[in-house]
């Protein structure tokens, strides 16, 4: 499915928007000045030995390199480590929930709503509910109309009470 | 620079650093196991009652299309159940007219605005099915993305909640077009290696299915906390029941194009995430919630990363203004690094490719917006963090103080 929504944008806009994103390239290139000096030397061969080497800056991008290395290793054996653990503790034979659990029944529901199972069947049928809540969280049924999914609730008659809210 | 200065300086470069290789690496595992093979939707053993629960507050603007989409599902057996939030437009004349015409929607009025949670909740209890399919009012979910879920809820009886990948609606602004890099370099890719890892931060609250045995067990949803998502996604988890991504199952969400708007909604996760942070604390002393502890940390050190950058452009500001007087301890003389920047700006650009090559598979063309991927670390990182720095304080400060955590949708500039 695609429906991608766009407005039409005065030209203004779009070219205000356009030259801001191309001044924060401008900004990215900047951050890889060192890079693109980098391949400068290397038509310059005199001058990149001189900066890499006599200078240190090859040593510098080395160092930086190696910690890097040393770090990013370091986060990846912990987290594979830790990954291996879980696999290996709760995967396969360990998993000790394999069987589905029962669904929620509608006397559990009716209790967890603060209702009467009937009128937590009522609710579930209702199409349309004019609901609040109590100071407990519990529901309060203010008007209701019933639709055909409540054919039960309306075989038994059963009445919503309007509940006032509690003090 | 003193020692203790030079070691926040390297903080605030390599962590973001360290961070994009994690998500990338993590994702791209996650890719192989996971996506890489599987592209129809899943034949499933049986096709269970699901109930779609649509809490909506002031969305007379959005909730028409909603339904409507909605109400063409593929899934062959479903009900809708569009929960009004004590709206003070006309979104409840608005669903009365729907669901006159629409026989699987059912309205419930909330007789005053209680909060997402509680719409929710509201919802739940009204509602018939045993799966819980609970999306935004502005949210339009893919045909096929009930299967793609209800595949992970049918196979793991551990699995209490599968959330989705939310796409990008809206693409009329600037801020918009930002968001899609964003949400496949940063918040898609997160959610793969947060799986590898086995726990989820949190799950998107647009789009979300839940077993209802899964959220009784944990109480539903806390009505105090601004980002009910977070919550009960740690809920869940924490009671060990498994909350998994599933990148296939698709929809598409409506983002903020106004900077209030944004500003608004990234305050509000950064306020829910450490409303979690501070609620579930103690879980770090619980070794039976271990499985929780990369979450925390990962967490943890984020909000840390935010002040540690804060200062450190303090620091450098200072240096710059006061030469003189700045104390020599807290001077930065620079905050572009040498070879640091260089690194920094190409993972920052891999990051990019990296996402938006995994979630071209399902938005194909969307490498058209890596051009304005680049706002991504420039202004959403600042946002972000100043978002964290914000919130912190607020969220200490209103803890324990709101019944009912009610906020307004982010004000989405132009349709």
């Amino acid at each position: 499915m695609r429906q991608v929504r766009r407005k039409s944008e005065s030209q203004l806009q779009w070219t205000v928007e356009v030259a801001a994103t191309a001044l924060f390239w401008g900004l990215w290139a900047y951050f890889i000045t060192p890079l693109l000096s980098l391949v400068l030397w290397y038509f310059g061969y005199r001058v990149f030995v001189e900066e890499m080497f006599e200078l240190g800056g090859f040593e510098a991008l080395q160092e930086q390199l190696r910690s890097y290395g040393l770090v990013i290793f370091s986060i990846f054996f912990v987290t594979g480590c830790w990954v291996m653990y879980n696999r290996l503790r709760y995967g396969g034979a360990h998993n000790t929930r394999t069987h589905m659990l029962a669904p929620v029944t509608l006397v559990e529901t009716a209790d967890v709503a603060g209702l009467k199972p009937a009128q937590a069947e009522a609710v579930q049928g209702a199409k349309r509910l004019v609901v609040s809540f109590d100071d407990s969280d519990h529901l309060l049924l203010r008007k209701s109309r019933a639709t055909r999914a409540s054919t039960k609730a309306r075989k038994r008659r059963v009445s919503l009470p309007r509940r006032g809210r509690k003090a | 620079m003193s020692i203790s200065m030079e070691g926040v300086f390297y903080f605030v470069f390599f962590y973001p650093l360290f961070m994009a290789f994690f998500w990338m690496i993590g994702a791209v595992i996650f890719f192989i196991r996971h996506e890489r093979n599987a592209h129809r939707p899943p034949m499933l053993p049986e096709y269970p009652f699901i109930s779609v629960v649509v809490p909506c507050h002031n969305e007379g603007r959005e909730i028409e299309d909603t339904i409507r989409k909605l109400a063409a599902n593929a899934w062959p057996d479903y009900e809708i159940v569009a929960v009004n939030d004590g709206s003070s437009d006309d979104t409840g004349k608005v669903l009365d007219r729907l669901a006159q015409r629409v026989n699987r929607l059912r309205v419930v009025h909330l007789d005053r605005n209680f909060g997402k949670a509680m719409a929710l909740r509201a919802g739940a209890y009204v509602a018939r099915g045993e799966y819980l399919m609970c999306i935004d009012a502005d949210t339009r979910l893919d045909h096929y993305a009930m299967h793609w879920m209800m595949a992970h809820m049918l196979n793991g009886a551990r699995v209490g909640a599968v959330t989705g990948n939310p796409r990008i609606l809206n693409r009329g602004s600037l801020l918009s077009r930002i968001q899609i890099g964003e949400f496949s370099s940063i918040i898609g890719m997160v959610r793969r290696s947060q799986r590898d890892v086995g726990r989820v931060f949190t799950v998107s609250g647009c789009h979300v299915c839940f077993r209802r045995r899964a959220l009784h067990e944990v109480g539903y949803w806390s009505a105090e906390t601004v980002t009910e998502d977070i919550d009960i996604s740690w809920k869940l988890q924490l009671h060990y029941w498994d909350v998994r991504y599933e990148p296939r199952a698709l929809a598409w969400i409506v983002m903020p194009e106004t900077l209030r708007g944004l500003w608004r909604q990234r305050l509000r996760w950064a306020q829910g995430g450490i409303e979690a942070a501070l609620k579930y604390a103690s879980l770090l002393q619980a070794w039976t919630k271990r499985r929780m502890w990369p979450v925390y940390v990962e967490y943890l050190i984020g909000a840390i990363w935010c002040y540690a950058w804060a200062a450190t452009v303090l620091c450098w500001i200072g240096t710059q203004l006061l030469p003189e007087s700045w104390p020599a301890a807290f001077a930065v003389a620079s905050i572009l690094p040498k070879w640091t920047g260089v690194i920094l700006a190409f993972v920052c650009l891999l990051q990019f490719t990296v996402g938006l090559y995994l979630d071209n598979h399902y938005e194909k063309g969307i490498f058209r917006n890596m051009f304005w991927a680049i706002w991504y670390p420039a202004m959403y990182w600042m946002i972000s963090a100043i978002a964290t720095i914000v919130a912190i304080p607020r969220a200490i400060y209103f803890r324990g103080k709101v019944r009912y955590a009610t906020w307004r949708s982010p004000e989405r500039g132009v349709a």
